[in-house]
């Protein structure tokens, strides 16, 4: 928890100076809070919503309407089961604690509908990268953690709120899909997605100087 | 304008990043309720091996006691008679019928009770902290040491014509664990031990004598 602490300082401390360094090219910093809502093998450990998630995404404006971006972002999925746990040879059950710890790391290129200037834009983007996985059981006395990298893909859409001269809202919707791998807790491939959905703030380049 | 807008940005930033950092850490797992730590593990063989083939059983009376022969580790005979119970009672309504020659048996029960007490030492590095006006600084590491002691109540069934006399050949065909703290008052762990047996079975309906 401490590197990733010291990492997200680090990234956000970095994208500002890139926002001053680079104030002739249109960039914006986005930090959005995230909701995830699992599918396919990821709902089948973990069922419920996850509320708790935040992203970081510096975006550089190549173009009035397209985008490129780079984005780190976390969302952890939580779920006390009691649920049996059916592997090859044998049959598992008691009170479990599951958690999915999900840091996805992209990059992408967004297009933007209409005038750049005022108002609610429509956007759709495509991010691609990497995913790096924390999948933990608690049952009884034991705790299994599996931490393991995977391919990600990421569509998205959603809407972009100008705010004023400096700032802008954003609304987005998005697919997560990770590669699939054994899972040392289940014995089975598993592949990791959810829906996203993020409410964030972004903060023009000329905010902080 | 502008400094207005740096402010409310700032705040933002801080907020998300405060609350994400909460957040991460709350892990909700502390419960001091032995009872749900309590796991019950069955492990089988193929499961066409069964579809009702097995029918009669032969059980021994006595409950094997293994011990990880650490001191204090012995472990009361109040259980024996409840675990013979259970599993008595959960094999006649899948079916089976005891029988007391082990040559008429498909199957051979054994029951057995294990415990093992291990011992952990936990160290603690807190994050450092920074300060206002006073400069930063680290917290001390502490440490606590604990101990947990754990038992399993294991009911193993063989298939007696799969037994080779003279190897070492296993022909276990199924096994029933419940394992758990070793802790709570004797009514508690009545209970606990009761529920566990019942799991085994009922996780177990493949089994079953028809």
């Amino acid at each position: 928890m401490k590197n990733i602490k010291y990492l997200i300082i680090i990234i956000v401390l970095v994208l500002m100076s890139s926002v001053k360094s680079n104030a002739q090219y249109n960039n914006e910093v986005f930090l959005s809070y995230n909701l995830g809502l699992p599918l396919g093998d990821s709902k089948d450990y973990v069922s419920t919503l996850s509320y708790i998630g935040t992203e970081i995404n510096l975006k550089r404006f190549v173009k009035p309407n397209v985008s490129l971006s780079i984005s780190f972002s976390w969302n952890v999925f939580y779920k006390e089961s009691s649920d049996m746990i059916s592997l090859p040879n044998a049959d598992v059950s008691g009170k479990q604690n599951r958690y999915i710890n999900t840091v996805p790391m992209l990059a992408g290129a967004q297009y933007y509908f209409g005038r750049n200037t005022n108002g609610i834009r429509p956007y759709v983007g495509a991010n691609l990268g990497a995913l790096y996985l924390g999948r933990r059981l608690q049952i009884g006395v034991y705790d299994i953690t599996e931490n393991t990298w995977h391919f990600m893909l990421q569509p998205e859409a959603g809407l972009i709120f100008n705010l004023n001269d400096y700032s802008d809202a954003v609304i987005g919707l998005s697919y997560n899909y990770g590669t699939s791998s054994t899972s040392s807790i289940t014995g089975k491939s598993v592949s990791e997605s959810w829906i996203g959905l993020k409410f964030g703030y972004g903060w023009k380049n000329g905010m902080f100087y | 304008m502008k400094k207005r807008n740096f402010v409310l940005g700032l705040l933002m930033l801080g907020f998300l990043a405060a609350a994400s950092m909460t957040i991460y850490s709350c892990y909700p797992y502390n419960s001091t309720n032995p009872a749900e730590y309590d796991v019950v593990v069955t492990l089988h063989d193929a499961l066409s091996n069964y579809n009702g083939s097995y029918k009669k059983y032969v059980m021994r009376d006595s409950v094997a006691h293994v011990t990880d022969g650490s001191a204090g580790t012995t472990i009361t005979r109040s259980y024996d008679t409840l675990i013979r119970n259970k599993v008595r009672d959960n094999l006649a309504s899948f079916g089976y019928t005891r029988v007391y020659d082990t040559l008429s048996a498909d199957v051979v029960i054994t029951l057995a009770i294990t415990n093992s007490t291990s011992y952990y030492v936990d160290n603690y590095y807190p994050d450092d902290y920074w300060g206002w006006g006073y400069g930063g600084g680290y917290y001390y590491p502490w440490s606590s040491a604990y101990s947990v002691t754990t038992g399993s109540v294991v009911t193993t069934m063989t298939d007696k014509k799969k037994m080779q006399p003279g190897t070492t050949k296993k022909a276990i065909v199924w096994m029933g664990i419940l394992n758990g703290v070793v802790d709570g008052t004797t009514s508690t762990m009545y209970q606990r031990i009761s529920a566990g047996i019942d799991k085994c079975f009922s996780q177990s309906l493949y089994l079953k004598a028809q």
